[in-house]
């Protein structure tokens, strides 16, 4: 291959990237900020924008940011795995691995409890449904699932997380009920 | 509640995540700049996965932890193939790393245990397709040739890649030293 040939070659790859990079950095961000330790979240974009150059040329077209999360999320769930590798030797309990922020949950205590009745899978694929705004094609490309697949749990999990609100929610009027009954009580 | 409303209460809940590096900013410039300084080896041809012929085969079995070591399949459900007997290496092509990369799964792991018929390996890294904690080989004689390996050892890591649940030979499944892994990284872009 000539220089020529070569250097038009590169100078292509690298438009090609760096127009890539603009649709993806800042969700990419985003989706590592949620999921790992801040201090983490800066070796997550950077491996993952590393991936996607090395491989900018089996990109197909239009489906960047769900690629790219992809790779992400295999870049986190190695580091989770490195990490509780490392930490067998203490006590789990007391040196927990890598936790992502949380966002306070007094802001919906109910939706909180019937997330925390869903089994990991479940809760992935909603936080990629809402939080990431993605759908079941492009959650099928970030977890490495046929569309069907992705469609068929998507549906599951929302049908299942919404019968979790539903029992909350009969917890929470049945506890209230019973407050007042003792306040009654205490008052007579 | 309709899935929209679903969605945006799920949305509300969100952990903080903004503000983000826009890239405009020195910061992400310069990290582009970085990455774009690294070597990138010649454009892979649109070829196809090669036909590995005459490899050994043996069964990939994903346990522990529940998740399946290939997409499509439930969680929570180990894959179990047959093994047939074959005859390692009789006929290979040549080893590329564009044909290593479109192998799924792909893994790198440590053999914790070893019998005569199974090999139990901790993974500590997935390249492609798979998220289990442990994986069991089931193997025929003559899977340490396949794999370019005298023996296997507990305590050694290798790299595996499989397809359709039979692990791969012909230079794509090895023990994991600092050049075959080197590599892995690259084809795998990670």
């Amino acid at each position: 291959m000539s220089e020529h040939r070569k250097w038009m070659e590169n100078a292509s790859r690298r438009r090609r990237f760096e127009r890539t990079v603009e649709d993806v950095y800042q969700p990419l961000q985003r989706y590592a900020r949620r999921r790992v330790d801040p201090h983490d979240v800066d070796d997550v974009v950077s491996e993952t924008l590393l991936t996607l150059w090395r491989r900018i040329d089996d990109l197909p077209a239009g489906i960047a940011l769900p690629w790219c999360l992809g790779v992400a999320r295999r870049h986190i769930a190695n580091l989770r795995r490195s990490r509780s590798r490392r930490l067998k030797l203490v006590d789990k309990l007391e040196a927990q691995p890598s936790h992502p922020p949380q966002a306070p949950d007094h802001l919906d205590p109910e939706l909180q409890i019937a997330m925390d009745r869903l089994s990991d899978s479940d809760r992935e694929i909603l936080q990629l449904w809402a939080w990431e705004g993605l759908e079941a094609s492009e959650i099928a490309r970030v977890m490495d699932l046929t569309n069907n697949a992705a469609s068929i749990r998507l549906h599951r999990a929302k049908k299942r997380l919404g019968e979790n609100l539903e029992k909350a929610r009969k917890v929470e009027a049945a506890s209230g009920h019973s407050h007042h009954d003792n306040r009654k009580e205490a008052r007579s | 509640m309709t899935d929209d409303e679903l969605r945006q209460r799920l949305a509300a809940s969100a952990p903080p995540s903004d503000p983000v590096d826009p890239v405009t900013s020195d910061r992400a410039r310069a990290l582009m700049e970085d990455i774009m300084s690294t070597t990138v080896t010649q454009p892979r041809p649109d070829t196809r996965r090669y036909r590995l012929v005459g490899a050994v085969a043996a069964a990939l079995v994903a346990v522990v932890g529940g998740w399946a070591i290939f997409s499509g399949a439930p969680t929570g459900e180990p894959v179990v193939l047959n093994a047939n007997g074959g005859d390692a290496m009789a006929s290979c092509l040549a080893f590329d790393t564009a044909t290593l990369a479109d192998f799924s799964p792909a893994f790198g792991g440590t053999v914790t245990d070893l019998t005569d018929s199974t090999a139990t390996l901790e993974v500590d890294r997935w390249y492609a397709g798979g998220d289990a904690e442990v994986v069991e080989i089931n193997y025929t004689p003559g899977f340490e040739a396949l794999i370019g390996t005298p023996a296997l050892e507990v305590g050694q890591r290798y790299l595996i890649t499989a397809t359709d649940g039979v692990v791969n030979g012909c230079g794509y499944s090895g023990l994991a030293t600092p050049e075959y892994e080197a590599q892995w990284d690259e084809a795998f872009g990670a």
